[in-house]
């Protein structure tokens, strides 16, 4: 294998491991999606 | 770009990919493992240098020199290129608030970690180029390969 391939796989392996790490933020913060309504928080008035 | 400069920049990206693989791999298992920044710094060095000398004993020893002959030019060529990546590399990270505790899924590590390999191209480039000039370096492996009979099959296959 020669040094420009293995040099490549190695950028290859940090993008990828950046978008991965990115990922699992995103998903560690719970952030709701920018779009839909999946969910609606739905909330009783008392009512008097 | 001049012939000399090229032939530095590939040099240079030929010990990088090396330390690169030292590097990655002891600051994976250093954090994976949870092991202090100290130890993770050893690791990773230890195993650059490994990966470094190999990478560049491997070729001269499919063209034919013994070795320990072939450790030997490498060892001249290629020690204080991978001594100041590896110092530029480590202690970019360690600068890098937070790059050394980051934990692998951490956006923090892997930026740290491409802005630190970078500053260690940045940092041994004069350096190959220097050596280069003096004969020595690279120069070294490049005379051994032409011992060999092999350079044009080093420069295929290593980028040089």
């Amino acid at each position: 294998m020669n040094t420009n391939t293995l040099a490549a796989a190695i950028v290859g392996f940090l993008l990828g491991g950046l978008v991965v790490s990115v990922a699992a933020e995103l998903e560690k913060d719970g952030s709701p999606p920018a779009h839909g309504m999946s969910d609606v928080t739905v909330t009783s008035v008392p009512v008097n | 770009m001049n012939a000399r400069n090229s032939m530095a920049a590939n040099a240079t990206l030929h010990c990088l990919t090396g330390c690169a693989l030292g590097e990655i791999a002891g600051l994976l298992i250093g954090t994976a493992l949870g092991l202090s920044t100290v130890v993770t710094i050893a690791l990773a060095f230890g195993l650059a240098f490994l990966f470094g000398y190999a990478l560049s004993t491997l070729p001269l020893v499919k063209a034919g020199l013994g070795f320990f002959a072939a450790l030997s030019v490498v060892f001249a060529a290629d020690s204080l290129s991978i001594l100041i990546m590896e110092i530029t590399d480590n202690l970019v990270m360690a600068v890098i608030p937070g790059a050394m505790d980051a934990g692998l899924v951490n956006p923090v590590f892997w930026i740290g970690m491409m802005i630190a390999l970078a500053a260690a191209f940045v940092a041994a480039f004069p350096l190959n180029r220097y050596l280069i000039d003096k004969g020595k370096g690279h120069a070294l492996t490049h005379k051994a390969h032409e011992e060999q009979g092999d350079h044009d099959q080093h420069a295929g296959t290593n980028g040089h």
